[in-house]
């Protein structure tokens, strides 16, 4: 004997990003275009003019048990701030990156990538006069130099918390970029899109 | 600030995440009808592109979910810069870990919130509440 207790079993199906309005998806896409072309460039001191003299930048990989080299995400993963697995507050304190030299001086080392705009999915979590906060996600691959070496794609979703900058532009207070190893599915679907060429819109298009 | 204060606040921001954390998911697993409780009033969540904003309508959601079962691998969070929050002492945390809905498989997910600290009226201390909360399956696509 049991009861006929209805418990829904059904998840709100899922959707693309979400902007909340068309102004402030212009403002993004047009700050994540400019933003990695930098990012990808090679050089990414031109990125302290993206951040916040104050600004803060930290950065996690998934806990895992399999060694971290073979997994792929090695070089990540030396810098992983996951506090489940770190509980030194030296530690802790050491891979928070504070300050934009020291936030650029650390985005340098990481290594060279190339990101798929067009797998992006934007959510805006926060829009007022004063703060802009929104979190992206989508696939990126690294650019191995040697040629040696695999290139491996991996995923990442990443939260910015910007100010207002001039020129309707916007600055970087806060930073949190999650990577991951990117599933077999989001592999096959990485880099299908052409890239863009200089000439289209200044405004690329995001699926979904 | 100082690099001295800057340490203090951010080691603070750590065990206030870690404590909201141990908090906000015994919630949603356990006690789901007092999880609003957690939530500003007009607090917002963007769930896997489903915007939902203030109490009642994040009440209906969370009640349209099926029951869950959390496990958080990954931990992290910074104090926001205080230009971006006129003053008003804020904290972001990203998590990321597992989650099985009943009746669905198991799933990979991201989730990030910003809590911001307010007076409280039956308390000495100020509390805190999610003023934004963003929740996406890793593998949301596929």
């Amino acid at each position: 004997i049991g009861f006929d207790v209805e418990t829904p079993t059904t998840i709100p199906p899922c959707k693309g990003s979400c902007f909340g309005s068309d102004d402030i998806k212009v403002l993004i896409l047009r700050f994540l275009q400019q933003y990695y072309s930098v990012y990808d460039s090679g050089n990414r001191q031109s990125l302290l003019d993206a951040y916040h003299d104050g600004a803060s930048f930290s950065l996690t990989t998934p806990y895992t048990t399999q060694n971290p080299s073979r997994s792929g995400l090695g070089e990540y993963h030396k810098d992983s701030r996951n506090l489940k697995r770190t509980k030194d507050s030296t530690m802790r304190f050491r891979l928070l990156k504070h300050t934009r030299l020291n936030v650029v001086a650390f985005l340098n080392e990481l290594p060279k990538t190339q990101h798929d705009i067009a797998s992006f999915t934007v959510d805006v979590n926060t829009y007022t006069n004063t703060l802009l906060s929104f979190t992206v996600s989508g696939v990126f691959k690294e650019v191995v130099a040697d040629g040696k070496s695999r290139e491996s794609t991996m995923a990442f979703s990443r939260v910015f918390i910007t100010v207002p900058a001039g020129n309707s532009g916007l600055c970087i207070v806060n930073d949190q970029l999650f990577i991951r190893m990117a599933t077999t599915e989001e592999i096959r679907r990485a880099f299908v899109a052409p890239a863009p060429t200089p000439s289209s819109s200044p405004v690329p298009t995001l699926t979904a | 600030m100082s690099s001295g204060d800057f340490r203090t606040h951010a080691d603070q921001c750590c065990r206030y995440a870690e404590e909201f954390v141990n908090i906000y998911y015994d919630c949603v697993d356990k006690k789901r009808r007092n999880l609003t409780r957690l939530y500003l009033d007009k607090a917002t969540l963007v769930w896997n592109g489903n915007a939902v904003s203030g109490q009642e309508a994040l009440a209906e959601f969370f009640e349209s979910l099926p029951s869950s079962e959390f496990q958080v691998q990954s931990l992290d969070c910074q104090p926001v810069n205080e230009q971006a929050t006129q003053g008003q002492t804020t904290l972001l945390v990203v998590t990321g870990g597992s989650v099985k809905f009943e009746g669905n498989k198991s799933r990979f997910f991201n989730q990030n919130f910003l809590l911001t600290a307010q007076a409280s009226p039956n308390n000495d201390q100020p509390v805190w509440k999610i003023a934004s909360d963003c929740f996406r399956f890793q593998d949301w696509i596929s």
